[in-house]
């Protein structure tokens, strides 16, 4: 402690003159008995030295003295001085998706706060998101940065390095705090992180089709980033059910989880169980490529046999001018096949040639995907047509020494034929007709996986299209605020795109200690002056009721 | 009555007490005194005495036990509540007089409850006022302002009070001498006269905190209420041990005098409740 007016202790000469008039005008107190004959037999008190200087102390005179003394160092200013981190203060504060767990704003604003408190400033505040942006504009009002800091809000995003966060404080800032619950291993600043909380996410989520071309498959990994074994269930939605499973995962340990299901929809929704307090991983999205109604583009004679087979497979729109994602040829001879997958039913083309019908010989089915479900001995044929197929076929379906089902993979698409005539089969009606063709179907349309998107990435779209978002439609340029399904219309067909958080978040620093950097220190001198001023104040008024209280 | 110096909760909670008296009365009362007498309620047996009425043997322990005794029985009688309360200068340190005054009003309201006449009679060097003994609600109320007006003046001279107040030829009945009892000179004589006026008394001394503990002061003035008498003293362990030697002495005689004269003694704090100290009162009263 020093004083910035040390002369002003000369002030404390004046209880001298308080001790001089309480000297001068000093009496013996009268305390006033009902009985005083009763103390006239009482022998004076030999009382002990210090029980007389107190006995003839007055606690009135001790108020006064303090009082004066009080005053005295109150006129002398004192500076007190306390320990406080360095002046300027720059705030980064993770803004990134792991933040917007439960509990963990109200954490990194405690902190923002303590680290504002224990400066002297001035502040500014930057939120390390994708993209970083200024919360508290410098300023030296501490009220000020501290109401504009409850605007911060962590996205659902990731975030970019640390240097862009860092590009937005002002220069000259002696000291750079960073909020985060996810450290950089060497940061180059002070660095206060949060405490790890428990999180079981899906981490990876996709699906793709069978090699065999059976199918599809999703595959779930789940990470347990608890301290404790976890029954978790997954589910996976495929728009046309749910299917479930569950895994006991370890401590820190990993599980794929594997669904099997035929021809899906066009997106797939995985969730798992039980919801911890980042909800945002525990479900992820994933969008397929060619789902939906299958376009489908007729060229040749009329089948409606084989047409209602084929809406009972899967729903298909016929559709009159391309783009189309099949092309059905029926007894039709192209000179030119159209890219793209094609079923051709008795319809000669540059790849594979078709001669006029024979009499069929007894089926024979092989080991095929696209006999999968079906029992290709109970088919009947009266005539097949005999073909002429390329090397790399494969024959599925034999009638007699003629195939009656083949299919190959060229470099304008995958093809299927049916060199059966259907019109002398039975097999409209049997009820395999419709498995195979969805059989056919199948492996003739490979669903892929659109490339999946994560908030805060921005996709630019197509002149025309849009993405029908929560608040309104989104063109030109959309940025997916928060994870979800969204559909994506572009010439009038709606697609699927899917939007998830970025793995990286549900990684947040597991057991990572707490960086810790010692803050930079500075001597602040805080003004003591009322201190004292209200204590002489107090001391006045308390010897002014005691006196009161002795009648004067 | 709200404004008087008991609350309505203080009053109801006095409404059961009865005092019972040793003297007799001249009419009958609601209350049973501890002396034999003629009634319908049965008290005790006695040994037959030449000259007793045959009607009150007791023929059926005559037949168990071959022996003569006489029943007697409680006799109802009805006497009159005299409060002499001490308003002297001494009485208004340490809200003793305050105390005195709600236990005065506590106690009329007892005599009040059993249909009791009763009388204030406060006292200085003399009585200040001399009122006969009334029952019923209007007397209670005028005892109740009166009460209220009570200031501490003056000195008192407890027998001179006392012997004056019973030189009126008065009906016997109950005496409640309240006062702090601090007189140098004496009190015996006062308390004696009134049994010679054949009442039953009972004498309750109140003192204050400061009376029984004064605290320590140090260097101090000792000052008499009454007498503006002072004496210089260093108030510290000593002196203050010594004082309570003496009081506790002073309150000893004065015991020994009650009992002497067969008046029961009480000594409370001016910070008592006064409703406590009265049901005592009665309590020890008819022990």
């Amino acid at each position: 402690m020093s004083f910035l007016f040390p002369w002003a202790w000369a002030w404390l000469l004046s209880a001298g003159g308080v001790v001089l008039l309480y000297l001068l005008r000093r009496r013996e107190r009268e305390h006033p008995v009902s009985a005083l004959f009763l103390w006239e037999r009482v022998s004076p008190d030999r009382a002990s030295r210090l029980e007389r200087i107190w006995a003839q102390c007055d606690l009135l005179l001790v108020l006064q003295v303090v009082a004066v003394a009080l005053c005295a160092a109150a006129l002398a200013s004192p500076i007190v001085r306390v320990t406080r981190s360095a002046g300027e203060v720059g705030i980064v504060i993770d803004g990134s998706a792991s933040m917007a767990a439960s509990g963990r704003p109200e954490e990194a604003l405690t902190l923002a706060r303590e680290a504002i408190g224990d400066s002297a400033g001035p502040w500014s505040v930057v939120v390390w998101a994708d993209p970083p942006r200024v919360l508290v504009p410098p300023t030296a009002n501490r009220d000020e940065a501290l109401a504009l800091l409850g605007a911060y809000r962590p996205t659902l995003g990731g975030r970019p390095p640390l240097g862009q966060a860092l590009a937005l404080l002002p220069g000259g800032f002696s000291r750079t705090v960073v909020i985060t619950d996810d450290p950089l291993p060497d940061a180059g600043v002070e660095v206060l992180t949060l405490a790890p909380q428990d999180n079981l996410a899906i981490v990876a989520f996709g699906g793709r089709e069978i090699p065999d071309g059976t199918g599809y498959e999703a595959l779930v990994r789940v990470r347990n980033n608890t301290a404790r074994y976890q029954d978790v269930q997954v589910a996976l939605d495929t728009g046309r059910g749910t299917l479930l499973s569950s895994r006991l995962i370890g401590p820190g340990e990993e599980d794929l989880v594997v669904f099997q299901t035929g021809l899906v929809r066009t997106a797939l929704r995985a969730e798992i169980r039980p919801m911890d307090a980042f909800p945002w991983d525990n479900v992820r999205y994933c969008a397929l490529e060619g789902g939906s109604t299958v376009r489908v583009g007729w060229i040749g004679d009329e089948d409606r046999y084989l047409w209602a087979a084929l809406q009972a497979a899967l729903p298909v729109e016929r559709v009159t001018a391309p783009p189309w994602d099949l092309t059905v040829a029926v007894r039709r001879e192209l000179p030119a096949l159209p890219a793209g997958p094609a079923l051709l039913v008795a319809a000669p083309s540059s790849e594979a040639e078709v001669a006029e019908p024979v009499p069929a010989g007894p089926l024979r089915g092989e080991d095929s995907p696209l006999l999968r479900h079906v029992v290709p001995e109970e088919f009947r044929a009266g005539t097949v047509y005999p073909v002429q197929l390329p090397s790399h076929a494969v024959v599925d379906l034999w009638a007699g020494e003629w195939p009656a089902l083949a299919r190959w993979e060229g470099e304008a698409g995958r093809r299927v034929l049916v060199s059966l005539d259907l019109g002398r089969s039975n097999l409209p009606l049997l009820v395999d007709f419709p498995i195979l063709l969805r059989n056919i179907v199948t492996w003739l349309l490979p669903f892929r996986v659109r490339p999946n998107l994560v908030v805060g990435e921005g996709v630019a779209l197509a002149p025309g299209a849009e993405v029908a978002a929560a608040a309104e439609p989104a063109s030109g340029v959309w940025v997916p605020d928060r994870p979800g399904l969204y559909e994506l219309r572009r010439n009038g067909r709606p697609e699927l795109l899917a939007v998830n958080v970025p793995v990286a978040e549900s990684l947040a620093a597991q057991g990572t200690a707490p960086a810790t950097t010692t803050p930079v220190r500075a001597v602040a001198g805080l003004p003591a002056w009322p201190w004292f001023a209200v204590g002489a104040f107090l001391v006045l008024a308390a010897e002014w009721a005691l006196a009161l209280r002795r009648g004067g | 009555m709200n404004d008087g110096p008991l609350s309505p909760e203080e009053l109801r909670a006095l409404a059961r007490a009865r005092l019972t008296l040793g003297r007799p009365g001249t009419l009958p009362g609601g209350h049973l005194s501890q002396r034999r007498g003629t009634s319908l309620e049965f008290a005790d047996h006695r040994p037959y005495q030449l000259g007793d009425d045959f009607r009150l043997i007791d023929w059926a322990v005559y037949a168990r036990q071959r022996r003569l005794v006489t029943k007697t029985f409680s006799h109802e009688v009805e006497a009159p509540l005299y409060v002499l309360l001490d308003a002297s200068r001494s009485m208004g340190e340490g809200h003793k007089l305050r105390f005195a005054v709600r236990l005065a009003a506590a106690l009329v309201f007892v005599a009040y409850r059993g249909q009791d006449r009763f009388a204030v009679q406060p006292f200085r060097e003399g009585l200040v006022a001399a009122t006969p003994p009334r029952r019923g609600r209007a007397p209670l109320a005028r005892a109740f302002g009166s009460l209220g007006e009570l200031r501490a003046e003056g000195e008192t001279e407890l027998s001179v009070a006392l012997r004056t107040w019973t030189e009126e030829p008065r009906e016997p009945g109950i005496c409640v001498v309240i006062s702090d009892f601090l007189c140098s000179a004496g009190y015996r004589e006062g308390l004696l006269a009134l049994r010679h006026g054949r009442h039953a008394v009972a004498a309750i001394q109140v003192l204050s905190r400061d009376d029984l503990a004064p605290p320590r002061r140090g260097e101090v003035r000792l000052l008499d209420v009454e007498t503006r008498r002072g004496r210089s003293l260093v108030l510290g362990v000593g002196a203050v041990q010594a004082y309570r030697e003496a009081l506790r002495a002073w309150n000893a005689r004065l015991a020994d005098a009650c009992r002497e004269l067969r008046a029961p003694y009480f000594l409370f704090e001016s910070g008592a409740s006064p409703v406590e100290a009265t049901l005592d009162i009665v309590a020890g009263w008819k022990r």
